[in-house]
């Protein structure tokens, strides 16, 4: 289960760096 | 290879959706600046596009729509059921369902998630851990996308002679809601459709389906 732990985590990270880095990306009139 | 086999689907899907992503940064970026050529100003470079309010709306934009559609039909699926759909409980067992059944509290099986166990306040987080989740990154996504889409308006507004907006303000403007209504109205028709069209249409080998033999009116797949 160790492995698919790890797939489930690649998605969460991704998905939160995205909204994190956008949101940033936008409010600094990037 | 275990480890490709036992997360085949995901790995699928994270791989053509960064192949999706890059392609569109390298066309999005190529839009961008014939846009800015136009209007007499410089190129960016790839790295600029990557972080900008540009590619940022354009990818956000989307991805808010597809969390909102998990989300509803989540939310959707408790409390509605379409008869034959292979997406849907069976008539009358509409509701959140007995602990039994749930297999939670003094009726969690010994391997069963720790918070599944215990009852109380993490019990009440847990049983709704999905639909939680989902909310959270639907409002952050949607919260992104109008950053984004706020920069992006201004620049176009302050371009044509227009001055900038709050944040606030942009919140009630047509561009933001045209592009939020644009990608929920495709998100609802297609889950209206996978719901009616799996009464009628199967697919051999897919969970996603009723077993092809099964008939019109058994509602749910279980294969």
């Amino acid at each position: 289960m160790r492995g698919v732990f790890v797939v489930f985590a690649s998605y969460m990270i991704l998905i939160s760096f995205g909204i994190v880095l956008y949101t940033i990306v936008g409010a600094t009139h990037h | 290879m275990r480890f490709v086999r036992d997360n085949g689907l995901a790995l699928f899907f994270l791989f053509i959706f960064l192949c999706s992503a890059i392609a569109e940064s390298v066309v999005g970026r190529d839009v961008f600046n014939q846009e800015q050529l136009m209007h007499g100003d410089e190129a960016i470079s790839y790295g600029r596009y990557l972080v900008s309010s540009h590619f940022g709306e354009a990818m956000l934009e989307n991805w808010q729509s597809e969390w909102l559609q998990m989300f509803l039909f989540g939310l959707a699926t408790v409390w509605l059921v379409q008869r034959g759909s292979a997406e849907s409980k069976q008539p009358g067992e509409e509701g959140l369902q007995s602990d039994e059944k749930q297999r939670i509290g003094g009726r969690a099986p010994e391997d069963a998630p720790r918070w599944a166990k215990v009852r109380g306040w993490r019990t009440a987080v847990y049983e709704n851990s999905f639909l939680i989740v989902m909310l959270v990154i639907f409002l952050g996504s949607w919260l992104a996308q109008s950053a984004t889409a706020w920069t992006e308006f201004n620049d176009d507004q302050v371009q044509h002679g227009g001055s900038a907006v709050s944040w606030l303000t942009y919140l009630g403007e047509a561009d933001f809601w045209e592009t939020t209504m644009q990608n929920w109205q495709s998100e609802f028709l297609a889950l209206g459709l996978m719901t009616v069209l799996t009464i009628y249409l199967r697919q051999r080998g897919s969970p996603e389906s009723k077993p092809v033999g099964a008939p019109h009116s058994e509602t749910g797949s279980s294969v």
